[in-house]
C-alpha cells in the first residue's frame, strides 16, 4: 500500500514542483495569473489573418501558469473570452481557454476544476456569444459536474442549441436527465432541438413524452419527435411510425420511413423479433410506402431478421414487378447463412417462373460453395432465356475451371450472352480456371477454340502459350490467325521461333503478314532481349523472308541488331535495302544513329537519303547523349543533309543543346543566306542557354551574330542577350 | 512500360467484351421507375438530376453525372429570393420530393454532403457527392449504412481511383496487400506538400459583417453551429473552419488519399495508430500543422506531410510494396491473382445497379483525413479500432469522431 501510494503521488509531486518554477518564471502567484501577459506571448494573426503558431511548448507553459495558480486563475481566462464583434474579437483568450479544454481532457487534476469554472462562467452574466463558445468548450471536456448548469440553458433561446449539443456530447445518463427534464417547458425551435438530443442520446425513458409529441400538429415537432422515436428504439412506438407513412408526406415521409426501417433495425438487435417483423411486413406490403427503395429496405431488414425462415418471403419478392425488389431479394437470399440454406436454395432453382429461377440462379452465384456449381451449370442451358443471362455471372463467381467450356459455348451466340459470357471469362478468377482455358485453346470446335484463344490473350494467360504455339500447327486457319493474335497481345520472346515459323508459312499472304504483326508485338514489348531470336531466323533467309525479318528486328532494336541491319543496308537486293534502310529510320533507341548518318552521307537513293537523315535527327531530338557529343553528330547530320530544309531540321536540334561545342556548325550555317536566319535563331537560343557557364563564349558568339546579321528581330534578340551577359571589365 | 500498352490494343479488352456491347448495354438499362420512385414506367435512358451546391464546383461535378443526366433543378442558399420552387430552389428537401429527379450531385460545403447524401438515399436517389464524403467520422458509418440499407449508388467525386485502378503497377501492389500474404508490411507512403496548409486555413480574428440580401445563412450554418456571419466562412474559404470542413488537409487529402488507399488496398479498414506535429488547434479556425503519421495494423503506413510548419517528416523514408517482399511461392501466388474489375463510372453504375460498396471506401478515405484532424487537435497519439470505429482510451477524443448537430439536422 505504502509503495503503491508512494508511486502514485510522486508523479503528481513532480508535475507540481514543476508547474511551480513554470509559475514563477511567467510571475504567477497562487490565486493570481497575469491573463494579459499570458495573451501576449500569442503571436498576432500574419498579414492574411491566419495563425501560424505558437509552439505546443509555449501554449504547455500557459497551461502550466494557469492550472498552477488554481480556480481564480481559470476563471480569469474565461472572463477574458470575448464576443464576436469588431469591438472585441480578440482570438487569443478564446485560444488559451480552447487549449485548455484539450489538455485537460484525460486529466481530471486539470479537468474538473476548469469545468467547474466553466459551468460558473455559463450561468453568469457574460455575453451570449462568449458563454456559447464555453458551452462549446464543454463538449470537448464536460462531465456530469457540468450537466446540471448546462442543463439549466435548455430554456435559454440563444444558448439552447449549443446547451444540448454540450449534453450530447458529455452522453451520461445524467445529461439524458437534464434534457427529459427540460422537455415539458419548451416550444418550437428548442423543444425540437432536445427531442433531437434525447433520439440521438437514445433515452428510453423519453417515449411517452415523445408519442405525444409525435402527434403534434407542429411538424418540425412531429417529425423531430418520429425519428427520435426510431433512433431510440422501443416496440411502443411501432403504430406511430407506421401511421406516419401515411400521414407525413415529402420529405417528411421520407425521414418517417427511415425511421421505421430504424426502428425495426433496433427491435430485431434486441431480439424483439415479433416486433420488427411487423414493421418490415407492413412497409414490405406497400400499402403505405411510397419507393421501392423503402420496399427492398425492408425486405433486405427482414432477412436479417428471420435468418433461414425468410426463404418464403424472397421467393415471393423475387416475382415482384419491381427490379429493385427482386435485386434486393437476392441480395436477402445471398445474406441467408449456412450450408443448409444452400441446399434449400438449390432445391428451389428448378422451380417457379423463368423470373424467380433466374433469382435463385443468382443467390446461388453469389453464395458460393461447392454445391452451387451443379445447379448453376444446369442453369446455364435453361430453355428461358432469362435464367441463362443469370448463370452466366453466376458461373463466372463460383470460378471454377468446369465452369470455362460451357461459358465457351455463348461465344458467338445470342448478342445480351455473348456479351456476358465474354465478360465472364476475362474476370473469373483463378489458375484452374487459365488451365482449363489452355485447354480449350488445344481441342475442341473450331469457335470454342477461337473463343478460348480470345480470352487468355486478354487474360494474359502465360500458362496457354505453349497451347497457343502449338496451335499453330493446326489446319485450320482461323485459329492459327487467332493464335498469332493471342501472342502478339500476351506473347513473350520464348514464342517469337514459333511465331517466326509461321513467316514462311503457306498459309497465304494474310497470314505472313499476321506472323509478322504478331513477332513485331512481341519484339516491341520485349525490346533489345528478343532481337537475337530474330538474327537468328535472319541468317541465310532471303527474298520476302528477309524484309519481313529486318522489320521484325527493328521494332526491338538494340546495337548488335542495328549492326546487323545496316550491314543489310548494302545489299544487293533493292527490296532488302529499302527494308533495311526502313527499319534503322524508325528504330527505337540510339542504336542506330550513326549507320543513319553514313547511309544519309553515303547513298545515292534519294528516298532513302530522306528516311536516313529524318530518322537520325529523331532519334537524336530524344537522346540522352552529352552535350558536346550530340552537337558534333547534329554537325555531321547538317554536313550530310543535301537540302535547305534538312539542314533547317538539323539546325533547329542543334538549337536545343546547351553547349558551345553546338555554336560552331551553326555559324557555319550563318554564312549561307538559305540558312542565316534560322541560324541565328538557332544562335540566339544555344547562347542564352550556356550564358551562365560559358559567358565568354556566349558574347563571342553573339557579337559575331550582331556584326553578321541583317535580321533586325534577331539582331535585337542578339543584342538583349549581350545586355544580360556579365561584362568582360566586371569579370 | 508503354510499348507494352500500345502492343495490346490489338486484340483488347475492349474489342473482347464489345462484340456485343451495345445489345449488353441495352439490356442492363433499367427502367425510369426503378431508378427513381415509383409511376414513372418508361424505360429511359435519360436519367432526371438535379445539383444541390451550385458554387464553382457546381458544374464540374454535375457533369460526373454523365451525359444523359437532365438538369431539372438547381438547389443553393444563395438564391434566397430568387427561388421559384420550380427549377431553382434553396431548400434541398424540396428538391428530393420531387419523383422525376433519379439523381442528384452534391456540391455544397462538406458539412452538408453526409447530411444531404443520406437524405437522398432515403428519398430513393443514387447520389454523386464531392469530396470530402463527411466532416467527421460516424457521417460516414451513417453514409454506408445508409447506401447499404436503400442499395442505392454513390460515387465519390475524386477521379484519381479511377486513373489509379488502370496502372499496372498500382494493380501488383494492390494485389500484394489484398493478398494477405504480406505479414509485416514496410511499406511508407508519404504525400509531401500539395496539402494547402496555409491556403485553406481560417481567419482567428473574424469579424462578423452583415448577412447578404441573397444568402440563407441560417440554412447554409444548417447542421453547424449558427455563427455570425463571415464571407470567408462562405464561398471557398470555408475550407478554413472546424465548423464546415477540415483545412486543406480534408479538402485536398482524399484526392490524394482516395486513390492509393485502393493501391495499397486499405478501402475496409483504417489506420490504428496516428500521430501529429503541429501548434495547438483553434478552436474554430483550421490552421497550421506540420506532419500526421496514420501507421496500419500491418505496419503500412500513410504520412501526410505539409511542409507548411515546422520540421518536414523525417522518422521514415517513402518505401514501396514490390514483389521482392514476399517468398518465390507467395510471388506466384501473387501474380496468378486476376486484375481486380474495375468500378464503372457513375452513369453505368445507375444503369447495372453496381457495384454497391463504394461508400465503404469513401468513408475510409474521408477517416484517414478525420483521424489526422483529430490528431492534430488534440495534440495527442490517438490509438483507433478501425472495426468498431472507435478511438481508444481517450473519450474526449472520440467526442471529434461522433459531433452534435444542430438540430433539426443529425445523423
Amino acid at each position: 500500500m505504502k509503495t503503491c501510494l508512494s508511486q502514485n503521488v510522486r508523479p503528481a509531486l513532480a508535475a507540481a514542483w514543476v508547474a511551480l518554477a513554470v509559475a514563477c518564471v511567467v510571475g504567477v502567484t497562487a490565486g493570481t495569473v497575469d491573463i494579459q501577459g499570458l495573451k501576449d506571448r500569442l503571436p498576432a494573426p500574419d498579414g492574411d489573418g491566419k495563425l501560424t503558431g505558437p509552439t505546443r511548448e509555449v501554449m504547455a507553459e500557459i497551461g502550466n501558469a494557469i492550472f498552477a495558480a488554481g480556480p481564480a486563475a481559470i476563471g480569469a481566462a474565461l472572463e477574458a473570452v470575448n464576443v464576436f464583434s469588431a469591438e472585441d474579437n480578440d482570438y487569443r483568450p478564446r485560444y488559451i481557454v480552447h487549449a485548455l479544454a484539450v489538455r485537460a481532457a484525460g486529466n481530471e487534476a486539470e479537468r474538473k476544476p476548469l469545468v467547474k469554472a466553466m459551468a460558473a462562467y455559463v450561468q453568469g452574466d457574460a455575453p451570449s456569444g462568449a458563454r456559447g463558445f464555453v458551452l462549446q468548450q464543454l463538449q470537448v471536456a464536460g462531465g456530469n459536474e457540468a450537466v446540471d448548469a448546462v442543463g439549466r440553458l435548455l430554456t435559454d433561446a440563444e444558448l439552447c442549441e449549443a446547451a444540448a449539443q454540450a449534453l450530447t456530447a458529455i452522453g451520461t445518463p445524467a445529461a439524458a436527465a437534464e434534457l427529459l427534464n427540460a422537455l415539458p417547458r419548451l416550444k418550437g425551435p428548442q423543444r425540437t432541438t432536445v427531442v433531437q438530443g434525447l433520439g440521438v442520446a437514445g433515452v428510453r425513458t423519453a417515449v411517452p413524452a415523445l408519442l405525444q409529441l409525435a402527434r403534434s400538429d407542429d411538424e418540425a415537432t412531429r417529425v423531430a419527435a418520429l425519428e427520435a422515436l426510431g433512433m431510440i428504439g422501443d416496440a411502443a412506438a411501432t403504430d406511430v411510425l407506421l401511421d406516419a407513412m401515411t400521414g407525413e408526406h415529402g420529405f417528411s415521409q421520407s425521414l418517417a420511413g427511415n425511421a421505421c426501417l430504424e426502428l425495426a433495425d433496433r427491435l430485431g438487435a434486441a431480439g424483439e423479433r415479433a416486433a420488427a417483423l411487423r414493421i418490415y411486413r407492413a412497409l414490405l406490403a406497400g400499402k403505405t410506402v411510397d419507393g421501392a427503395h423503402i420496399r427492398g429496405a425492408a425486405l433486405y431488414n427482414l432477412a436479417a431478421v428471420l435468418g433461414s425462415e425468410v426463404l418464403p418471403d424472397v421467393l415471393t419478392a423475387l416475382d415482384d414487378d419491381n427490379p429493385q425488389v427482386r435485386r434486393m431479394a437476392v441480395q436477402s437470399g445471398v445474406a441467408m447463412s449456412g450450408q443448409e440454406d444452400t441446399q434449400r436454395w438449390i432445391q428451389q432453382a428448378k422451380a417457379g417462373r423463368p423470373r424467380v429461377r433466374a433469382g435463385v440462379v443468382r443467390i446461388l452465384g453469389k453464395r458460393g460453395g461447392p454445391a452451387t456449381l451443379q445447379p448453376v451449370l444446369t442453369a446455364l442451358k435453361d430453355e428461358a432465356q432469362e435464367v441463362r443471362l443469370a448463370a452466366i455471372p453466376a458461373a463466372a463467381a463460383l470460378g471454377k475451371g468446369a465452369a470455362v467450356r460451357p461459358l465457351l459455348h455463348f461465344i458467338g451466340q445470342d448478342g445480351q450472352e455473348d456479351a456476358s459470357a465474354r465478360r465472364a471469362l476475362l474476370h473469373m478468377p483463378g489458375p484452374e480456371v487459365d488451365e482449363a482455358l489452355a485447354g480449350a485453346v488445344a481441342k475442341g470446335a473450331t469457335a470454342l477454340r477461337v473463343a478460348a484463344i480470345e480470352a487468355v490473350a486478354e487474360r494474359k494467360s502465360y500458362v496457354a502459350q505453349a497451347a497457343l504455339l502449338d496451335a499453330l500447327g493446326t489446319a485450320n486457319a482461323g485459329i492459327r490467325t487467332a493464335s498469332l493474335a493471342a501472342l502478339g497481345a500476351m506473347g513473350n520472346r520464348q514464342a517469337l521461333p514459333g511465331v517466326l515459323d509461321r513467316l514462311a508459312s503457306p498459309g497465304g499472304a494474310a497470314e505472313r503478314k499476321a506472323a509478322e504483326r504478331a513477332a513485331t508485338d512481341i519484339c516491341k514489348r520485349e525490346g533489345a532481349a528478343a532481337a537475337p531470336g530474330v538474327l537468328k531466323a535472319l541468317e541465310g533467309a532471303g527474298g520476302e523472308l528477309k524484309t519481313s525479318l529486318l522489320r521484325i528486328v527493328g521494332a526491338a532494336g538494340g546495337t548488335e541488331a542495328a549492326a546487323a541491319v545496316a550491314a543489310c543496308a548494302n545489299d544487293g537486293v533493292e527490296p532488302v535495302r529499302d527494308a533495311a534502310v526502313r527499319a534503322l529510320a524508325a528504330w527505337p533507341d540510339e542504336a542506330a544513329v550513326n549507320p543513319l548518318l553514313d547511309i544519309a552521307a553515303s547513298t545515292k537513293n534519294e528516298v532513302h537519303h530522306v528516311l536516313a537523315l529524318r530518322g537520325c535527327l529523331q532519334l537524336l531530338a530524344k537522346a540522352r547523349r552529352d552535350p558536346a557529343e550530340k552537337a558534333a553528330l547534329l554537325s555531321q547530320a547538317i554536313a550530310a543533309a543535301r537540302r535547305p530544309d534538312e539542314k533547317k531540321q538539323a539546325l533547329g536540334a542543334l538549337a536545343g543543346v546547351a553547349h558551345p561545342e553546338a555554336l560552331q556548325p551553326v555559324q557555319e550555317c550563318l554564312k549561307d543566306a538559305a540558312l542565316a536566319s534560322e541560324a541565328g535563331l538557332a544562335l540566339t537560343r544555344i547562347a542564352g542557354s550556356i550564358a551562365r557557364n560559358h559567358p565568354g563564349e556566349a558574347r563571342k558568339s553573339l557579337d559575331a551574330l550582331v556584326a553578321a546579321c541583317d535580321d533586325e528581330g534577331i539582331k535585337a534578340k542578339a543584342e538583349a542577350l549581350l545586355r544580360k551577359l556579365p561584362s568582360p571589365a566586371a569579370k | 512500360m508503354n510499348r507494352d500498352r500500345k502492343t495490346e490494343t490489338r486484340l483488347s479488352r475492349r474489342r473482347f467484351i464489345g462484340t456485343t456491347a451495345t445489345a449488353a448495354a441495352a439490356f442492363q438499362i433499367v427502367p425510369r421507375h426503378v431508378i427513381g420512385g415509383p409511376g414513372q414506367t418508361p424505360p429511359s435512358e435519360k436519367l432526371g438530376a438535379a445539383l444541390i451546391g451550385c458554387g464553382s464546383r457546381g458544374n464540374g461535378t454535375f457533369g460526373g453525372l454523365g451525359k444523359n443526366a437532365v438538369r431539372l433543378a438547381e438547389c443553393d442558399v444563395k438564391f434566397k429570393g430568387k427561388a421559384d420552387n420550380k427549377r431553382t430552389y434553396t431548400d434541398f428537401r424540396r428538391v428530393l420530393e420531387r419523383k422525376d429527379i433519379d439523381v442528384v450531385a452534391i456540391a455544397t460545403p462538406p458539412h452538408w454532403h453526409a447530411l444531404i447524401t443520406i437524405a437522398a438515399m432515403q428519398a430513393g436517389k443514387d447520389v454523386l457527392c464531392e469530396k470530402p464524403l463527411t466532416r467527421f467520422i460516424a457521417e460516414g458509418r451513417a453514409v454506408v449504412n445508409a447506401e447499404k440499407r436503400y442499395g442505392r449508388i454513390l460515387q465519390l467525386g475524386t477521379y484519381g481511383r479511377y486513373q489509379n485502378i488502370r496502372n499496372r503497377g498500382n494493380i501488383l501492389t494492390h494485389k500484394i496487400m489484398r493478398s494477405g500474404l504480406l505479414k509485416d508490411c514496410k511499406g511508407v507512403h508519404v504525400k509531401a506538400g500539395g496539402l494547402k496548409v496555409k491556403q485553406w486555413s481560417g481567419y482567428v480574428n473574424p469579424v462578423p459583417q452583415t448577412i447578404p440580401e441573397w444568402l440563407d445563412w441560417d440554412l447554409y450554418c444548417g447542421p453547424a453551429p449558427l455563427r455570425p456571419f463571415h464571407s470567408h466562412r462562405h464561398g471557398g474559404t470555408h475550407r478554413g473552419y472546424w465548423d464546415y470542413e477540415g483545412g486543406g488537409l480534408a479538402d485536398m487529402g482524399q484526392h490524394h488519399f482516395d486513390p492509393v488507399q485502393w493501391t495499397f488496398g486499405k478501402d475496409d479498414t483504417s489506420p490504428v495508430r496516428i500521430e501529429a506535429s503541429g501548434p495547438p488547434a483553434d478552436a474554430l479556425a483550421c490552421g497550421m500543422w506540420g506532419w500526421v503519421e496514420l501507421r496500419y495494423a500491418d505496419g503500412f503506413t500513410f504520412v501526410m506531410d505539409s511542409r507548411e510548419w515546422g520540421k518536414p517528416y523525417d522518422r521514415r523514408r517513402p518505401r514501396a510494396v514490390a514483389l521482392d517482399d514476399l517468398g518465390e511461392a507467395d510471388r506466384k501466388t501473387v501474380l496468378a491473382i486476376p486484375d481486380p474489375e474495375v468500378w464503372p463510372d457513375f452513369e453505368e453504375a445507375v444503369k447495372t445497379r453496381k457495384p454497391v460498396g463504394r461508400a465503404e471506401a469513401a468513408h475510409r478515405s474521408s477517416t484517414l483525413l478525420h483521424l489526422a484532424n483529430i490528431a492534430i487537435r488534440t495534440g495527442r497519439k490517438i490509438n483507433y479500432d478501425p472495426v468498431a470505429e472507435e478511438i481508444l482510451g481517450d473519450e474526449e477524443a472520440n467526442r471529434l469522431v461522433n459531433q452534435p448537430m444542430r438540430a433539426p439536422w443529425h445523423i
